[in-house]
């Protein structure tokens, strides 16, 4: 299990200060006042909106990305014909009760949810049989486009590589990938 | 006449022609039992016959397509595979039971010295071993009279566009009644791809136990206007045709069923048609030291 996290760093803005004597700046201020006021106005609502972005910003890149290496062995649940539903345990990387929803075709496709602690994944993968014509293989590139809970806004990319009984409908998944969150 | 006129001119009637020369097919399917949401059998047959009614030229691809949602890989059928090797050295019985899918029977006619010569032959459907990450079969025919002779055409399962969910694809070589003499074209096929009458074969600690595969399941409803099914032929004349069939929705679910055009029929169970059984193909199953029951 593999795990690297990256958050960005919120940055305000520096205050620049300048030289000068009491006097001149006061003479100055007398000059440029009213431009200051203006200023000083336009600063401070900019400065509103930009700590907004930023923590805006910062919110949206404070996502984990992680590294998930999963396996599951899943059993049938239900046989709807070309749609068969396995369900099983995910162990690795976000362990959690899996379910998958599996159309099972001249190509397999399948769709999956991870009931993990505190939030779900929800992903889908495609791919082409080949090996034992018992228990074929299939692997492909699977994607992850939502979640909820801690998990809300979950996306990301891998691979999935799975072996499906045809007789007793046993399945191994096996699956690897970068989630953001 | 412009060159350009002359040659759409010459294209238009070779098209007009190709449609005059185009056979005839009538396709049939029933489902035994049709019952959502259960295994069946898928029953096919069609005939084919020359744009004059007489012998169709010889059949040089086919494809059948079935509905979409139709677990045919899910079906518990097919799930040992024979090699093409093992067919043509020993025949039906080199194959292990489990690949099995289903059976019938071909008639191919010839035009021989003016006069229509028949071949018929018992067929047989299994599943081969998955190669080029595609789900490929067997189309097994065991020519009896008069020309006997065992013919394999390898077929592969790939994806349909809607209504349909695969497509079963057969090239089919050209087959001379004898050398030098014309090519014989298939004019009639029945067959069944399912657990109707065949048995399978499973090794239970040192014995072999018979069973039935669940066969192909059935969606739990039924699509508007039945189960399509479609078979397309071509021609080595290069001619193509389609024919369509239906399967009505089972009875209390009528709501679905279409306005148009539905000529699916259930025949009786265990036909004397397909009596030819699977059992035949289970020798490989019991191997030395194993009983069968």
């Amino acid at each position: 299990m593999g795990k690297s996290e990256t958050k960005t760093a919120n940055f305000r803005k520096g205050q620049a200060t300048g030289p000068g004597s009491k006097r001149a700046v006061m003479r100055g201020l007398s000059v440029v006042g009213p431009f200051l006021g203006v200023c000083l106005v336009v600063y401070l609502t900019l400065a509103q909106t930009s700590d907004a972005g930023v923590r805006e910003h910062g919110r949206a890149h404070a996502a984990s990305s992680i590294a998930v290496t999963d396996t599951a062995h899943m059993t049938l649940a239900h046989n709807g014909g070309e749609y068969i539903t396995e369900e099983g345990q995910a162990h690795g990387t976000i362990p959690g009760h899996v379910r998958a929803l599996l159309i099972v075709g001249p190509v397999v496709r399948a769709k999956f949810t991870i009931y993990a602690n505190g939030g779900t994944i929800r992903g889908e993968g495609s791919g082409r049989p080949k090996g034992r014509t018992e228990e074929p293989s299939f692997q492909g590139a699977m994607s992850v486009s939502q979640g909820t809970g801690r998990y809300k806004g979950a996306h990301g990319r891998g691979s999935f590589y799975g072996q499906l009984n045809l007789r007793s409908y046993k399945m191994y998944v096996s699956t690897s990938g970068t989630l953001y969150y | 006449m412009t060159l350009l006129a002359f040659l759409l001119a010459t294209v238009g009637a070779a098209r007009a022609g190709a449609a005059e020369l185009a056979p005839v097919a009538h396709l049939h399917v029933g489902l035994v039992p049709e019952e959502l949401g259960k295994g069946t059998t898928i029953e096919f047959g069609f005939t084919i016959t020359g744009a004059g009614g007489g012998v169709p030229p010889p059949l040089t691809r086919m494809e059948l397509r079935y509905p979409d949602h139709v677990g045919i890989v899910t079906s518990g059928l097919g799930i040992a595979s024979c090699k093409q090797i093992l067919l043509e050295e020993e025949g039906v019985i080199g194959c292990p039971s489990r690949s099995l899918m289903g059976y019938g029977e071909a008639t191919g006619e010839a035009v021989l010295d003016g006069e229509v010569l028949e071949e018929s032959g018992q067929t047989a459907i299994f599943m081969a071993p998955l190669a080029n990450e595609q789900i490929n079969l067997e189309f097994y025919v065991n020519g009896e009279t008069p020309l006997e002779d065992q013919l394999i055409f390898p077929g592969v399962l790939t994806t349909a566009s809607p209504p349909y969910g695969g497509d079963l694809v057969i090239t089919v070589p050209l087959l001379p009644t004898f050398r030098e003499g014309p090519d014989i074209a298939l004019a009639r096929l029945h067959s069944t791809i399912g657990p109707l009458g065949v048995t399978y074969y499973e090794r239970v600690h040192r014995e072999f136990v018979p069973y039935r595969p669940n066969g192909i399941i059935l969606p739990q409803s039924c699509p508007r206007g039945g189960f399509p099914f479609a078979v397309s032929f071509a021609f080595a004349n290069g001619t193509n045709t389609t024919s369509h069939d239906y399967v009505r929705c089972p009875d209390g679910h009528a709501r679905h069923e279409a306005h148009g055009r539905v000529s699916g029929r259930q025949r009786g169970r265990g036909s004397a048609r397909f009596a030819w059984a699977g059992a035949r193909a289970v020798s490989r199953d019991c191997c030395d030291g194993c009983v069968c029951r």
